[in-house]
């Protein structure tokens, strides 16, 4: 078993992503993609071809295909967190790209995923931004597990990634406007620039750039009703934003 | 209420029971004028046998006493009125009136020893007048009031005749609906067919209507099959395409010339939604909770995930709207309408309004519009508008169907229509306001 803490010295040499995919196409090409941007690959088919890889090699982080025959990439998640106690980051392709999928997922300890079918740029905005964020440990603030976070009333349902209005009604976010509004409320009363914004909301916004942080700052006080005062989310001129209700844990 | 009366009498019922009432009306007098005749033959003898008895007994009577007449008219009124006479009256004997002559010829019957009085009677309007001559020589001169007067039966029997018919009326209104009302079922059934799931088809009635239901439904599973069998290949068939169209997806990059990179993005674009429209379809019957949502959330999104598209989307709209549904049945079905309308018109305008039961999500575009005749026809299953393949639009050809099968789930309407000036398409969606 390889040291919890160790594994954190890629800067010095390409990254080792491990791709987990039944399918032999989708490992090629998911192959050919890492490549060409500069990562080291190795592959593996099935459970027992990862388990012997991570054995053997040092791996930066998993892309983890969740339908395959036999263990599931559910399962396999599972039993590296569980069993191995293995915190390698982890990036689950999501057949269907449901949301009961991707729940599912993180609360078995992903760290994020990716929902077929996804192009060339979404996968490495992925993969870049989970490599930046485990390398970082910055941006894992005080992730007591605790599963609700409230604020002037509305809840956060941090595992079912659901956000409910103080009347209990549950409003649909995107999964920028949610990961951008987890960023936000995670730091409560701290001015966030934008670039951590976008770091820290996981690169899901695609062809990301200040103006579409913006946009999405904009769609998310909307729904939190804040269109008008801009007083629960406030723009700081130049640099970013700020979140400016107390959020407790509950 | 001519209107009502006319769909009345359109319906089998409504023709059941007015084949009945004739029917009945002819049989009813029809039995009436046999009845009367024989009743009729009856009481002319029994009439003819009591005016014979009295006029025996008058001429037996006459001779008696001085006022014999006056008592005998008196004992009779006012039947029968009798007095003396010195000549036969009417003397012109009696007239060749068939009625009269057979009202004696039953007198002389009932009393043949009239026979020698030579009776004769003659028909006076109503009356039946006469004379007889009497033993002691005089003649006697008689007037029997009323003897013609036959009551009508069908008169007497009016007012429970037409009782009668209103009671029959009546239980052939309720048999009526017996039959009437399984047909009524299946033709509601078969105007279902076709967009829906099974329609149900209770087995009841006359054996003829039994047949029409157990083969229709027949016909309808048979449908149904067809229908389910093209979805199943449908189904597998994107199955099977997902894998290779996400690889295709990730290979687009490895194409060096940018303008077939554009074009293989446009196909498995093209491809992905169609698979996904499928899937769409058969995931429109998944179970999913009622659970207290923001809708505006909901279709704002929805909104949102289209512009991010750069399609032209706007939204109209409160920005809280609360109700209890099912808020992934309602996100899918609310961007399929969308779809609909960036697809082939390139816009859509959403607008979200709340009445005082529903909500009302509304989308227009400033297309072409549908014809009218096809309105209706869109909701079927793969049924591509001539209009949107010669424009070689993507699509299943399931996504109004879909969309219609959510609106169900959803307990909801969905209405097509043209906006005037054919300046577009106005999709209604209305929604049950559940609020707890």
């Amino acid at each position: 078993m390889t040291g919890p803490s160790i594994p954190r010295l890629s800067a010095l040499g390409p990254q080792t992503i491990l791709i987990v995919d039944d399918d032999i196409g989708m490992r090629r090409a998911l192959h050919r993609i890492l490549r060409s941007n500069g990562f080291r690959c190795l592959l593996a088919e099935d459970g027992a071809a990862m388990r012997s890889v991570l054995a053997e090699a040092r791996v930066d982080l998993i892309l983890l295909d969740v339908m395959m025959p036999g263990e599931s990439g559910f399962d396999l998640c599972r039993d590296l967190r569980i069993r191995d106690d293995n915190p390698v980051p982890i990036i689950m392709i999501s057949a269907r790209g449901e949301q009961t999928d991707l729940v599912i997922g993180l609360e078995l300890g992903a760290d994020d995923y990716i929902a077929k079918p996804f192009g060339e740029g979404e996968l490495l905005a992925r993969v870049r931004a989970m490599l930046r964020r485990s390398r970082t440990p910055v941006a894992e603030p005080a992730r007591t597990r605790s599963r609700f976070l409230r604020f002037d009333g509305w809840t956060v349902d941090l595992g079912q990634r659901d956000l409910f209005t103080p009347t209990g009604a549950r409003v649909e976010l995107s999964g920028a406007e949610f990961d951008l509004l987890l960023a936000l409320i995670e730091h409560p009363q701290r001015v966030i620039g934008r670039d951590a914004l976008l770091e820290m909301s996981r690169a899901r916004i695609g062809n990301a750039s200040d103006r579409t942080i913006d946009v999405h700052i904009c769609r998310l006080r909307r729904k939190l009703g804040d269109e008008e005062k801009r007083d629960t989310i406030r723009t700081v001129r130049g640099f970013g934003y700020i979140f400016t209700r107390p959020v407790e844990q509950a | 209420m001519l209107r009502w009366l006319l769909g009345w009498f359109d319906s089998l019922r409504g023709r059941i029971a007015i084949a009945l009432l004739i029917g009945l009306t002819v049989q009813f007098i029809g039995s009436d004028i046999i009845f009367e005749r024989i009743e009729a033959a009856r009481l002319e003898r029994a009439r003819a046998q009591r005016l014979a008895d009295w006029l025996s007994f008058a001429d037996e009577f006459a001779g008696t006493r001085p006022d014999a007449f006056e008592r005998m008219t008196k004992l009779w009124q006012p039947d029968l009125i009798v007095r003396r006479s010195l000549a036969a009256v009417p003397e012109g004997g009696v007239r060749s009136d068939g009625e009269a002559r057979q009202v004696r010829q039953l007198i002389l019957e009932a009393r043949p020893q009239l026979r020698h009085h030579d009776v004769r009677a003659t028909a006076e309007g109503r009356d039946l007048v006469g004379s007889m001559h009497l033993a002691n020589g005089d003649w006697l001169v008689f007037r029997a009031e009323d003897y013609f007067t036959f009551s009508s039966q069908l008169q007497r029997f009016a007012v429970s005749g037409f009782l009668l018919l209103l009671c029959v009326t009546f239980i052939v209104l309720l048999f009526g609906r017996m039959v009437g009302r399984p047909l009524a079922r299946i033709a509601k059934a078969a105007s279902r067919v076709g967009w829906d799931e099974a329609v149900p088809v209770d087995v009841n009635g006359p054996r003829e209507v039994r047949q029409v239901a157990i083969a229709f439904g027949r016909m309808q599973s048979r449908l149904m099959e067809q229908v389910a069998d093209r979805m199943q290949s449908m189904a597998a068939m994107s199955h099977d395409l997902r894998t290779p169209l996400a690889r295709m997806r990730l290979n687009i990059s490895a194409v060096g010339d940018a303008e077939a990179r554009a074009a293989f993005e446009q196909d498995v674009e093209e491809m992905e939604g169609f698979v996904s429209s499928i899937l769409d379809y058969l995931r429109g019957d998944e179970a999913e909770a009622e659970q207290r949502v923001d809708v505006a959330s909901i279709v704002m999104t929805v909104v949102d995930e289209a512009r991010d598209r750069s399609e032209n989307a706007i939204y109209a709209g409160p920005h809280r709207l609360e109700a209890v549904t099912r808020p992934l049945k309602l996100k899918r079905l609310v961007r399929n309408i969308v779809q609909n309308a960036t697809r082939h018109a390139d816009n859509a305008c959403v607008t979200l309004t709340q009445g005082k039961h529903d909500i009302h999500i509304v989308v227009t575009d400033e297309g072409q519009g549908i014809p009218d005749t096809d309105l209706e026809l869109v909701f079927e299953p793969f049924r591509r508008l001539e209009n949107a393949r010669k424009r070689h639009i993507g699509g299943s050809g399931l996504g109004l169907t879909s969309a219609r099968r959510l609106v169900e789930r959803l307990g909801g309407t969905i209405t097509l229509a043209n906006r005037p000036q054919s300046c577009g398409l106005e999709v209604t969606i209305r929604l049950p306001l559940v609020k707890v």
